[in-house]
This record gives structure tokens, C-alpha cells and sequence, in this order.
């Protein structure tokens, strides 16, 4: 190991007053719960990694990766904690830990051997030829009409519904080009304010005062906070369907 | 031939038995509903159809199963997917492979055969549970998986979001030859195999 390689290992993070040192060392602060991932910002770390990379030439590969593996964990971290989540998924601290990641890599090793057996069922199988031909127009009528109740209007109705459903096609690298207007802590007490005049209310009322999509998103984070807090109960009865919100 | 126009009007009777047609009858009428059927046909609605008990239907599709094998036919007669189908003679494949012009072998990505892998021992399951075994996300790979027939949806869970679950369907039998998912070798064995090879 040269002395380049060293240095550059060590990258180190700063980070305002809350840390300073490589970042194998953040994530298991973190997972032991010395520090709190609410306080990261980890889209101001990974600019900082790129300004990094962008500044020195010739970073290792080693280096870059090691990032990309630290920092997959810490999105992962926070990403679940968003969501209130199972029990058997967390580890003795309540947090992901090494442990899981390395079971799921021995479990992901089982399967890949299994889909090696797939495969290999597959190309046997591929010897025989089948009688693929739909079955001849004369017996045809020996099966029921699938199509025969279905009516003009029904069928208008469900292209219209795939038709709807482009507008719910957002240009994701846009969104962030908007900067939000409310924070998630001002939210979750307008929601609480809302919901002390009336029993339940829906995401789509709560979220109609917000233009930008990145303050919805901000209120829709602001309600599943709610609910990681036990403050509110989420039904939903169908995909795509209102969500609503009541006080538990 | 006489006896055969006799048969086709006991049929518009519905009286149709064993007695009526004679075991070689039912053989024939067994051959002819497998020659049609573009899948595998249950036992139990051969039986409905001729109103011959299923024991005899199933005593007669293994005496072809193992006729066909004997007498070196161009067929064979594959137990698949919970019923019976008429395959060809797996030792033709080269020939027919230049007869049919095409290799209609289907294709799937090694994603595709991992999703599949993981789904077959694991179903009924969601994508996000998938996406945790795979390490990466599957949304794409299931909509294909979908659309070739290899997955059908399996109800929902009960939890925000609603998500969808999936099992393997029909096809897949089909696909790898089997007749139900009780013959996949149990997943201990691919465990098991990870131990001694220690890989």
C-alpha cells in the first residue's frame, strides 16, 4: 500500500460541529446511535465527496467505492427510519446493522444458486415442443366468452384511467430544483392544528395548499413521522386511493 | 366405423361411461382431447367430459405415458403443472429446432432468473422484499416477469401503501417441467451446498 492510497482512504468528512473523520467511522456512530442520522444531511456529504473527487485527480477506485458502500448504508438508515418499521429487521439496537447486511448477502448467495437451477430446468425443458397454436375455431365454443360481459363504457373507462395515470409522471431531477417553502416540523404541527377541528382528513386536502411538488413531499414525510410517533392512524383502502388520516 | 358414429350419439345423450365405449374407446378419446389442447388438461375434466371415473382416466393416461416412451414415439406424454400435455420427443429437438426455424426457448436475464429464483421459495411476497434479498430494486424485472406469464399478483398487504404481492403461476410449471412446486428440491439443498463448497 503506497502512501497515495493511504491518504486516500482517509478521506475525511467534515461536518459542521456534529463530525470530523473518514466515513466507516460516521456510519457506525451512527449505528450505535452516538450520533443522530437526523443530524446528517447526506446530500451535503456526498456534494462534499464530489467536490473531493472533482478537485484531486487519480482518487482510487477503492476509495470511491468504499464511499458509495458507507453511504449506501447511511441512505438505507435513514431511509428506514422514515418508516416505521418491522421488528424482525432490526438489529439488537434497533438499527440496521452489519449483521444484516451480511445475512442478506448469504441469503442473496442461496438464491443465485437456485436460479442457476432455474436456468438449467429451463434449458432442459427447452428439448420438448409443445402445441402453442390456440385451439382450433370449431372448439371454441366449448369455452366461455371471456369478453361477453364487458361493455363499450367499460372499456372507455379503463383507457381512460391508463390515460389519467401519465399525469402522475413527474421529471424527478426537476423537483429538486425547486427549493421547499415549509419545513417537516412547521408541517406536522399544521397537520396536528387540522385534524383538532375534525375526526380525519385526506393527504389530497392536506397537501392541496402546496404548488411545489417538493412541499407535498415535505407534507407527505411530515405524515408518516406522524405515524412513526404513534401520533396518527393511516388508512388506505385501494392503490392510488385517498389516503386518509385520523387521531389515534 | 359404425361404432364410432354409435358412440357420437350416445354422446348428445349424455350417457357417456366406460361400459358404453370400452377401455380402447376411452384411450382414444383420451388421445384425441390431448391432441387439441394447446395446455396441460386435468385428470378431472377429462373424467367430467367422458363421465369415466378419474381413477381409470389416470390408469390409462400412465399406460400411454409409458406406451408412448416404449414404442418410441414422436411425442411423449408429460405429467406438467397439475395436468397431462403432449410434448415431442425430447431426442427430435435438433430436427424440429430446423423445422420450426425459430428457437422458441424463452429468454430471461439473469435479474429475471434471481427474481424468479427468490419469488418461487418465497411467495407470496412483495417487490420491496425482494429488492432486499437482491440488494437492488426489481420493478422493472417483475413487469417482465409479468408479462411472459411467469407471475400472476397474490393479494395485498395490509399496510400503507398497499403493496402488492406475487406468486408464481401456471406457467412457470410449465416452463421448468414441473408439475407442482412441491418438486422444486428444497431450499436446504442449495444451503447445503453452500457449506461444502464454502463458497
Amino acid at each position: 500500500m503506497n502512501t497515495a492510497e493511504v491518504q486516500d482512504k482517509d478521506y475525511t468528512l467534515e461536518y459542521e460541529n456534529v463530525f470530523s473523520g473518514p466515513i466507516f467511522l460516521l456510519v457506525e456512530l451512527v449505528q450505535k446511535k452516538k450520533i443522530d442520522i437526523y443530524d446528517i444531511s447526506l446530500s451535503y456529504i456526498i456534494n462534499g465527496f464530489k467536490e473531493f473527487i472533482k478537485e484531486k485527480s487519480g482518487v482510487l477506485l477503492d476509495t470511491i467505492s468504499s464511499f458509495i458502500y458507507f453511504s449506501s448504508i447511511l441512505l438505507e438508515i435513514k431511509s428506514r427510519s422514515l418508516f416505521p418499521s418491522k421488528k424482525e429487521d432490526e438489529g439488537e439496537e434497533g438499527e440496521l446493522d452489519i449483521n444484516i447486511l451480511k445475512r442478506r448477502e448469504d441469503e442473496y448467495r442461496i438464491y443465485k444458486k437456485v436460479s442457476n437451477y432455474i436456468s438449467s430446468k429451463i434449458i432442459e425443458e427447452s428439448l420438448f415442443y409443445i402445441r402453442e397454436a390456440p385451439m382450433e375455431k370449431d372448439f371454441l365454443d366449448t369455452f366461455p366468452d371471456f369478453t361477453k360481459k364487458i361493455e363499450l363504457e367499460e372499456l372507455w373507462m379503463t383507457a381512460c384511467k391508463m390515460l389519467a395515470r401519465n399525469e402522475f409522471e413527474l421529471d424527478l431531477g426537476d423537483v429538486y430544483n425547486h427549493r421547499s417553502t415549509v419545513n417537516i416540523f412547521n408541517e406536522m404541527g399544521r397537520i396536528k392544528d387540522m385534524l383538532q377541528s375534525r375526526e380525519d382528513i385526506t393527504f389530497k386536502e392536506i397537501s392541496s395548499v402546496y404548488e411545489k411538488v417538493m412541499d407535498r413531499i415535505i407534507s407527505f414525510l411530515s405524515i408518516l413521522e406522524l405515524y412513526k410517533n404513534e401520533e396518527i392512524e393511516i388508512i388506505q383502502f385501494e392503490s392510488f386511493g385517498n389516503i386518509v388520516i385520523k387521531t389515534r | 366405423m359404425i361404432d364410432k358414429k354409435e358412440k357420437t350419439n350416445d354422446k348428445k345423450s349424455d350417457r357417456l361411461n366406460l361400459e358404453l365405449f370400452g377401455e380402447e374407446w376411452v384411450r382414444t378419446y383420451i388421445e384425441g382431447i390431448l391432441f387439441i389442447s394447446e395446455s396441460p388438461v386435468k385428470t378431472g375434466t377429462i373424467s367430467e367430459s367422458l363421465d369415466v371415473p378419474e381413477g381409470k382416466i389416470k390408469q390409462i393416461l400412465r399406460m400411454l405415458e409409458q406406451e408412448y416412451i416404449e414404442q418410441n414415439r414422436g411425442f411423449v406424454l408429460k405429467k406438467i403443472s397439475g395436468g397431462y400435455r403432449l410434448y415431442s420427443n425430447p431426442a427430435l429437438n435438433e430436427v424440429l429446432q430446423r423445422f420450426v426455424k425459430t428457437n422458441i426457448r424463452t429468454h430471461l436475464s439473469q435479474a429475471a432468473l434471481e427474481t424468479l429464483a427468490i419469488i418461487a421459495y418465497r411467495q407470496p411476497i412483495s417487490r420491496t422484499q425482494i429488492a432486499e434479498i437482491r440488494g437492488v430494486r426489481t420493478d422493472s424485472v417483475v413487469l417482465t416477469l409479468l408479462d411472459k406469464g411467469l407471475l400472476k399478483e397474490a393479494g395485498k398487504i395490509k399496510e400503507p401503501g398497499n403493496p402488492i404481492l406475487y406468486r408464481t403461476s401456471d406457467r412457470f410449471l410449465e416452463l421448468l417441467g414441473l408439475n407442482n412446486l412441491k418438486d422444486l428440491p428444497p431450499i436446504k439443498e442449495f444451503k447445503e451446498d453452500e457449506q461444502t463448497t464454502g463458497d
